[in-house]
């Protein structure tokens, strides 16, 4: 028995430090982006590692003074927020109606919707341009941005609480029914109560997809709603060496969402246990 | 959601025009990241407290900017005021009438513009963008381990005397590389490199008849000696290198020699510097590129009389001037390449050691349509199609630096995908 | 039925919103696909409005079939980079999430740093690892192999040892950008983002084992790998369904990567050809995005097939 303990106790230990040193790896590149945003332009591309340099607040200085990174940023939370809640609005009822009451058609309907996901985006750029420019006149428009990335996420935010309102009992739904609740009563005061985690954790991962767009978000603005993403291309230069100053803005565009996700990590886990994984 | 809603009504009305025609005092300017727009856009504070013109400024990416101008100007322009163009649109985009012809007042001396800048980015006679600074090419190399290896390079040099002084140089277990070049692929990058060396071996992109000549003699050598000389002598990697990369690589000392953009020299920060005119392998169509980044006002602007006044102080004397007296920047950083008074001014040529090298390599291009080139441009063809061509290219010529291909497969491949593409746009 | 009907009206503004968005751009790039439609010609001028007198037939999809670069190559190399990204991140993350499962010291902030990554811009991501991390001069890759080569360089002065270390060439590092190996660094950077996405979904997964059907096992005196195989396995049908959908969604149209790490060089998917033809053709990149919502399909078809109805139920 005593030797079982100890090599249990080694094992333990084993893993315990296994599971450390993947995490940091894993995490390292980002830990050096932060890193080597406190390096000047200069010494972000020398090969010595560690401490030989100087800190610098030098590119952050840079970014919110030169390069408006607030403006980004805040259009970065309008459109991810707006988005995600038009995506909830218009995705509760349609999963509450495939869930609770599914036609035969309901999942090849669950499926299409999922396929128009994979539409390579780059095949209609120049409709895109040319309907929303010459005419909606809404390019470059919150309004805009907030649909399409509205659109972009719906199939994977109607499937995913597709599967959690499916695992409540039909039973209690028709419970309410019965004492005469209306449709709209059953989703705000049944469903989304009981569905709440999953509800929660689908918002999240359409909030994180939504921030970290990169292709409409870049090619159907101009100023007036550019998103980080817009930030981080513009940052990238054909004569211009800046690592240092591109570092910074990817650690402010990624720092938001990152600490965003840290925090809701548990909640993420739990809400995803609930519904599509279990 | 106000703005959204704001958005939602507009969209309601039915306003068809675009959101961001803005107020002519107002102008939103699309720019490459590059060192001279970023100092542009501080250098730029001063006219906006003259002439109360605020200055939108939306950096981009070259390929996105590029992606974005294109689709923009062809379906009718209106996202910005002032866009940011280089040499190989200007006078294709000026006779699609994508941007508009720029006139300037007396004052701009628009014939102090370095002539070969002014040819390149008109189309018939008319200038279409106005370079903010202009480029060639040039070798510049580590005088020290030059000196150190007892070799030479000397102004148009043959290209086996280079390749002697870079096998010379080249001690990678020191970590020095005898030779940096581009290997990255795109028209802008590899390309531009390899076809000012295909050109001294006497090719050119197209035959008279606008034929792809990528399987000719002179190619196959050309590229046979690129392949040969950056996978001997060259650093690993070199397939992923453009000038960024390399420019990292030379101020860390680890190259011998680089041919790149003239504009590399005021960013080099390694002693013992110096320069020489393109090599040359005797048959000369033109050693050394040219390049420009411009700025011009999209047809349709609604701002164009705005627009053209930034534009013309933008890349006026005075502002050359504004550069070399702001507190920030000083001589060493006034954008170059542009006008002929620039490179007289001493205190330009003061803090410059590269002006003379600069100027010379300029003036050395030939980017003209001659007997041996039907097409306008020296490291690519002023055609629609041929971003698309070059980038094909760019690919087989990364394949072949790779190892992946012989040179012969690359060239055969390569013309085969010209050939598809120019027959695809109705050249033959 | 009637009482029935007003739900079912609710999945209506989705599927009107979705139609639309699907339906208008796409009907204007079928059509585009049978025209010659060029952004800027110098021979052809009628080329440049899109016009039904410019009419071509099949010979956009025949010019990208036959005679441009690259197709084919770039529908198996997009196969090639979705499947090894799947595989890796089911292993990895399969492996992880039972790592991080257990309890130990420091798990909170384990899982925290594990899952990181999945927050990373894909831009960011590809210009961290493609210069920072993969070069083979100035990055990590670089600096490693020159810290061996010195370590090598170093043991040749030993007696003895030395002369076995003196038959050592000089380790020349890897370039991430070459056409042989650009596919690989996508893979990597891809794989590196994605795990925290599937270890997220398996540990959860995992945490709804029924434990007691565990216990029992190890009572029963099954050892740790048949209790993986014959509890475990079973249980991970749909998590691994969801992350595989999910993955090949996302994975089918990488695009900033490809761009990023070698510009097509050796590795392409057609989303990617797509913008190089679009730098001009639009008639040609409208025909290759036609074949790409092709082959989004069948691949969506297939999956659907193996795995979908683990999803739905």
């Amino acid at each position: 028995m005593a030797t079982i303990t100890q090599s249990t106790k080694f094992g333990s230990a084993f893993w315990t430090v296994l599971a450390w040193v993947i995490a940091l790896i894993f995490f390292f590149p980002i830990f050096w982006m932060i890193f080597t945003s406190f390096k000047t332009d200069a010494d972000a591309v020398k090969p010595e590692f560690l401490f030989k340099f100087t800190p610098t607040l030098e590119n952050y200085l840079n970014m919110t003074e030169n390069y408006d990174y607030w403006r980004f940023a805040i259009n970065s939370v309008i459109t991810s927020t707006f988005a995600t809640l038009l995506a909830l609005v218009v995705g509760i009822p349609a999963a509450y109606a495939m869930a609770f009451d599914p036609s035969r058609h309901t999942k090849d309907i669950l499926m299409w919707m999922l396929s128009t996901k994979m539409l390579p985006a780059a095949a209609v750029l120049y409709p895109m341009t040319f309907l929303t420019k010459n005419f909606l006149g809404v390019f470059d428009t919150h309004f805009l941005i907030i649909i399409v990335l509205c659109l972009i996420n719906l199939p994977i935010v109607i499937w995913m609480l597709f599967t959690y309102f499916k695992e409540i009992p039909k039973e209690i739904i028709e419970a309410g029914k019965m004492d005469g609740v209306t449709t709209w009563g059953e989703i705000k005061d049944i469903l989304i109560p009981l569905a709440w985690g999953g509800v929660a954790s689908t918002a999240l991962l359409t909030f994180i997809f939504c921030w970290n767009e990169a292709y409409w978000t870049v090619r159907l603005t101009t100023t007036e709603a550019a998103t980080l993403s817009k930030l981080i291309e513009g940052n990238r230069a054909p004569e211009g060496l800046f690592f240092g100053r591109l570092s910074a803005v990817s650690t402010a565009a990624v720092g938001p969402i990152i600490v965003l996700g840290w925090f809701c990590q548990k909640q993420l886990v739990r809400g995803l246990t609930f519904g599509a994984v279990k | 959601m106000k703005l959204g809603l704001k958005s939602a009504l507009a969209l309601a009305i039915g306003v068809a025009t675009a959101t961001t025609a803005s107020a002519a005092d107002e102008l939103t300017i699309a720019i490459v990241n590059n060192g001279h727009m970023i100092n542009m856009q501080k250098v730029a504070e001063a006219y906006t407290a003259e002439t109360g013109v605020k200055l939108n400024w939306v950096s981009l990416e070259e390929g996105v900017l590029r992606e974005q101008v294109t689709s923009d100007t062809a379906t009718g322009g209106g996202q910005y005021d002032i866009i940011n163009i280089g040499m190989q649109e200007a006078p294709i985009w000026g006779a699609a009438g994508w941007i508009e012809p720029l006139e300037f007042g007396e004052a701009y001396d628009v014939d102090d513009m370095l002539p070969a800048m002014r040819n390149g980015l008109s189309h018939e006679g008319t200038l279409y963008a106005a370079p903010f600074y202009g480029e060639s090419s040039m070798v510049m190399y580590r005088k020290d381990l030059t000196d150190a290896a007892g070799v030479t390079v000397a102004d148009n040099d043959s290209w086996d005397n280079i390749k002697a002084a870079a096998a010379a140089m080249h001690k990678p277990e020191d970590g020095v590389y005898g030779a940096c070049l581009r290997g990255k692929p795109g028209w802008g990058d590899n390309m531009a490199f390899i076809t000012t060396m295909v050109n001294s071996f006497g090719g050119a992109w197209f035959d008279k008849d606008m034929k792809p000549a990528l399987d000719s003699d002179e190619w196959k050598a050309a590229i046979n000696f690129y392949v040969d000389l950056l996978g001997n002598y060259g650093p690993p990697g070199s397939e992923g290198n453009s000038f960024n990369e390399i420019l990292a690589l030379y101020n860390e000392g680890k190259c011998g020699m680089w041919i790149d953009a003239t504009i590399a020299a005021s960013f080099l920060e390694v002693d013992g510097v110096a320069y020489a005119q393109s090599p040359n392998a005797g048959n000369p169509v033109g050693a050394n590129w040219l390049w420009a980044w411009a700025m011009a006002v999209p047809a349709g602007s609604p701002n164009s009389k705005a627009s053209m006044n930034f534009i013309e102080w933008a890349t006026s004397k005075e502002y050359i001037k504004a550069v070399g007296n702001h507190p920030d920047f000083g001589w060493g950083s006034v954008p170059t390449g542009t006008r002929t008074s620039t490179y007289a001014i001493p205190e330009f040529q003061a803090a410059a050691g590269f002006a003379a090298a600069e100027m010379a390599a300029i003036e050395s291009a030939a980017p003209e349509a001659t007997d041996l080139k039907p097409y306008v441009g020296v490291q690519f063809a002023a055609i629609p199609e041929f971003p698309e061509v070059g980038g094909a290219v760019a690919q087989e010529m990364a394949a072949a630096l790779s190892g992946a291909k012989s040179v012969d497969d690359a060239l055969a491949a390569a013309q085969k995908a010209a050939t598809a593409i120019m027959q695809e746009a109705g050249y033959f | 039925m009637s009482k029935r009907s007003l739900p079912r009206l609710l999945q209506t503004p989705a599927v009107i919103m979705l139609l639309l968005w699907m339906l208008v751009p796409l009907s204007m790039t079928l059509y585009f696909s049978f025209i010659r439609y060029v952004l800027n010609s110098t021979r052809r001028p009628e080329w440049t409005t899109p016009a039904l007198s410019n009419w071509r037939g099949f010979g956009n999809y025949e010019y990208v079939l036959f005679n441009a670069k690259d197709f084919w190559f770039a529908v198996q190399n997009s196969l090639f980079i979705v499947g090894s990204i799947l595989v890796l991140t089911v292993v990895l993350g399969l492996a992880l999430a039972m790592l991080v499962n257990r309890s130990f010291p420091g798990r909170g902030i384990v899982r925290v740093l594990l899952i990181s990554p999945f927050f990373v811009m894909p831009a960011v991501n590809a210009v961290l690892w493609i210069n920072m991390i993969l070069d083979p001069v100035l990055g990590l890759n670089g600096i490693a192999v020159d810290g061996l080569n010195n370590i090598i360089a170093g043991l040749k002065d030993f007696p003895v040892i030395g002369s076995f270390f003196a038959m050592w060439p000089d380790i020349v590092p890897m370039s991430f950008r070459a056409t042989q190996t650009s596919a690989y660094a996508v893979i990597i950077m891809v794989t590196w983002q994605w795990t925290p996405f599937a270890v997220l979904i398996f540990m959860t997964s995992l945490q709804s084992e029924d434990e007691s059907q565990k216990e029992a096992a190890i009572l029963d005196g099954a050892n740790a790998w048949s209790r993986f195989r014959n509890l475990t396995v079973p249980h991970l049908g749909r998590p691994i369904a969801i992350v595989v959908m999910i993955q090949s969604i996302f994975h089918l149209s990488l695009y900033a990567e490809i761009e990023i790490v070698s510009r097509g060089n050796g590795n392409k998917n057609l989303p990617y050809l797509i913008g190089e033809f679009s730098s001009n053709n639009i008639g040609a990149a409208s025909a290759a995005g036609i074949f790409a919502v092709i082959v989004a399909n069948i691949v969506a078809l297939f999956l659907l097939r193996m795995v979908g109805k683990n999803m739905m139920d």
